[in-house]
């Protein structure tokens, strides 16, 4: 047997049809579940993102703040002691010392503390260092406190190498200026850089307009001030900056009034975003899960859905089956009352012949004399005919068997004007006779011979030509069968005379248990069954009818059944043996 | 007299045989292929029995019985049918037919009815005589009404 396509890739219609089913249900999952995930995600990233850096930029601006107030408030706390104090005198160091032992266990930061003339003298100083009278006249800091009254110094390495920041600030006793300078260590700065934080997330630099880092709280690895970006005015820049591993943290900065220091909150952005990630991986588990749950019962769905259609296919041929078998009953009934007539004449024939014969004989005997000459051929000539007869009998009976046996679709090879006109023949006389129609041929001699099954062809013909008839009497007609080549096609076709049809009844007179004859004639399943008889044979039937112009209908058969219709119909006779 | 019959059926041979049965029973038998053919025949002839099959192309049986009905209303009509059509045959009887068979018929089953319908035509044709008759005797100028 030779294999189809289907067969070489090793599936059958109904595997392709519960894999097509999968497929497609898997498509119309799988397409808007990752775009909803997606989306979610994304949307979720971003909140994420959007989050992290509201918060870094919150944290730098609050510690902005904490830090300007910081300052604003040691220089206030520095201006009210120069008021409340009348320092500017000379001799006022046993004072100085006085006011330092009060002042710094209230505010741990003050390292020292000291007193400047108009000139620039340090005439007064309590601290750790070796400072009275040294003339800072020429410095930046002194000229800068003495135009603008406040001096706020740059972190710089002080005492012990702890970061330190000098306070400055002017007052008057009169009209003399005196000076009142303070230095702080930065441990509260850190502090104050490092408060309002729980776990330490994120270090905090203070860093000056030469990339200098001068305050740095925290614990994390230091940043390399080379790629940090300064921000503009005002502005709270988030940005990124490298360690000095190459790490790359995720930073906010912001300058502080003075507009000398950059204020940057650094922040490893990985232990923010493991929340993220951590995301991502439970989106990518649901989805795999959703996949194989969908995955399995789409399986299982597609394998029931194709076991039901299974089954409805199966009972469907088999209803099929039975409808041809009832329609060949019916056909059968209608062919009989013909058939009896057929057989009856010669029958009477045979009777009349051979009473005839018996006649002679029995005058002859009676008569006592020798059969003539004249009698001898008479009873030969009546032998003769009874055997003729015989034989026209024996035709008959052999059609009525052709039809009656059960359907064996057999293809095999078909001259199919010479089907037709024996169909032809014996229609012709119970047509004709009956029904005033004549039934013309019109043979194309150039059709070769086809491969297909000449019984069912005789069928779907003798049901056309059926109908031809019913339709054209009493009135009588014309009823013409055709054949013709066309394109590697047979066209067969069967037309009559009759009253045609009207669009809506041409588009419906396939249909099953659809007719236009009374109850009781018809069933409507003669021509839903021809229809199916020819698709089964690869080809198609169509008709051509116009409302009083009568019908015509065209079978168009391919020379040979595609290989699927062979294969079928030779499994079913090898079935039966 | 012989009785005087015509037998009409399309099929040739079967007309053929029974002729010459109806022949040697001793009918005067004329024979027609056609409806058409056998009502040209009763135009022209007298017969007392027509035997006629119900199944013929052109005019059929029943058309042809009709026809000679009315042409000439004695003439018995046998009808004969190749298949089990009671309606046709009961139509037929309804039209005036004196009787309808089957084929094939036992030929003395068909010599029976012949005669049978020969007597009542022969019967009938003789009811008119006396009626006529007796018109006649009632009023001689009727003679002239034939």
């Amino acid at each position: 047997m030779k294999p189809t396509k289907g067969k070489q890739l090793g599936l059958d219609y109904y595997q392709r049809l519960r894999w097509n089913i999968i497929a497609f249900m898997l498509l119309v999952v799988l397409i808007p579940l990752p775009l909803v995930a997606g989306t979610i995600y994304n949307y979720y990233r971003t909140y994420v993102r959007t989050t992290v850096i509201n918060n870094l930029k919150s944290i730098a601006e609050k510690r902005r703040e904490a830090i300007e107030v910081f300052l604003a408030e040691r220089v206030l706390y520095l201006k009210t002691l120069t008021q409340a104090l009348p320092l500017g005198e000379l001799d006022k160091r046993n004072e100085l010392e006085t006011v330092f032992s009060i002042v710094k266990p209230l505010s741990g930061s003050f390292v020292d503390m000291g007193l400047l003339d108009e000139r620039g003298v340090q005439f007064a100083y309590v601290g750790p260092y070796d400072l009275l009278q040294k003339d800072y006249r020429a410095t930046l800091w002194f000229q800068e406190v003495s135009r603008q009254g406040v001096y706020i110094s740059d972190v710089f390495l002080g005492y012990r190498n702890v970061p330190h920041l000098a306070i400055a600030v002017k007052s008057y006793t009169g009209s003399t200026p005196w000076y009142l300078r303070v230095t702080i260590n930065t441990d509260t700065f850190e502090r104050l850089l490092q408060s309002g934080q729980r776990g330490a997330l994120r270090d905090a630099y203070i860093v000056n307009r030469h990339k200098e880092i001068l305050v740095h709280a925290g614990t994390r690895e230091a940043i390399d001030p080379s790629s940090i970006a300064f921000p503009q005015p005002e502005e709270i820049r988030v940005g990124n900056v490298r360690t000095l591993n190459g790490h790359s943290l995720l930073t906010a900065s912001t300058w502080l009034n003075n507009d000398r220091w950059l204020l940057l909150v650094a922040e490893d952005p990985t232990s923010e975003f493991v929340t993220l990630a951590h995301a991502r991986q439970v989106a990518l588990y649901l989805f795999f899960t959703a996949f194989l749950m969908v995955g399995g019962l789409t399986y299982y769905a597609a394998r029931w859905i194709v076991r039901k259609i299974q089954a409805a296919d199966t009972e469907r041929d088999i209803v099929r089956e039975h409808l041809m078998q009832t329609s060949k009953l019916t056909s059968l009934g209608k062919m009989a009352a013909g058939l009896a007539h057929e057989i009856n004449n010669p029958l009477a024939i045979i009777s009349e012949a051979a009473g005839y014969a018996k006649e002679i004989l029995d005058h002859n005997w009676s008569e006592e004399a020798d059969l003539s000459g004249e009698q001898q051929c008479e009873l030969h000539t009546a032998l003769e005919d009874i055997l003729k007869e015989v034989y026209r009998g024996k035709d008959i009976t052999q059609r009525l068997l052709g039809f009656a046996r059960k359907m064996d679709p057999k293809i095999v090879e078909v001259d199919l004007n010479k089907t037709l006109a024996d169909l032809i023949k014996f229609y012709g006389r119970l047509a004709t006779k009956s029904r005033k129609v004549t039934i013309i041929q019109r043979f194309d001699r150039n059709i070769p011979v086809i491969r297909t099954d000449p019984d069912q062809i005789q069928q779907v013909v003798s049901n056309l030509v059926d109908n031809a008839v019913y339709f054209t009497s009493p009135k009588g007609g014309e009823i013409t069968v055709a054949t013709q080549l066309a394109d590697g096609f047979v066209l067969l076709s069967v037309a009559d005379n009759g009253p045609g049809m009207k669009p809506n009844l041409r588009a419906k007179i396939f249909d099953p248990f659809f007719t236009t004859k009374p109850v009781g004639d018809g069933t409507g399943l003669g021509l839903a069954i021809c229809y199916g008889i020819v698709q089964k044979l690869g080809g198609e039937i169509t008709v051509e009818s116009e409302e009083g112009k009568g019908s015509k209908f065209i079978i168009r058969l391919p020379l040979e059944p595609t290989e699927d219709e062979e294969e079928r119909h030779e499994a079913k006779s090898n079935d039966r043996g | 007299m012989k009785p005087r019959v015509m037998i009409v059926d399309d099929e040739e041979k079967f007309v053929d045989y029974l002729s010459k049965r109806l022949i040697n029973n001793g009918y005067d038998v004329t024979t027609s292929l056609s409806g058409e053919d056998a009502v040209e025949k009763v135009k022209r002839y007298n017969f007392d029995v027509v035997i006629l099959d119900v199944l013929m192309p052109g005019l059929d049986g029943i058309e042809t019985l009709r026809e000679i009905k009315k042409i000439k209303p004695l003439t018995e009509v046998i009808m004969l049918t190749g298949h089990a059509s009671v309606e046709s045959g009961i139509e037929g009887m309804k039209l005036g037919a004196y009787d309808y068979l089957m084929k094939p018929c036992e030929t003395q089953e068909l010599v029976s009815k012949i005669t049978k319908a020969h007597d009542r035509k022969a019967d009938q044709e003789e009811r008119i005589r006396a009626a006529r008759v007796a018109d006649i005797v009632s009023s001689p100028r009727s003679v002239l009404k034939e």
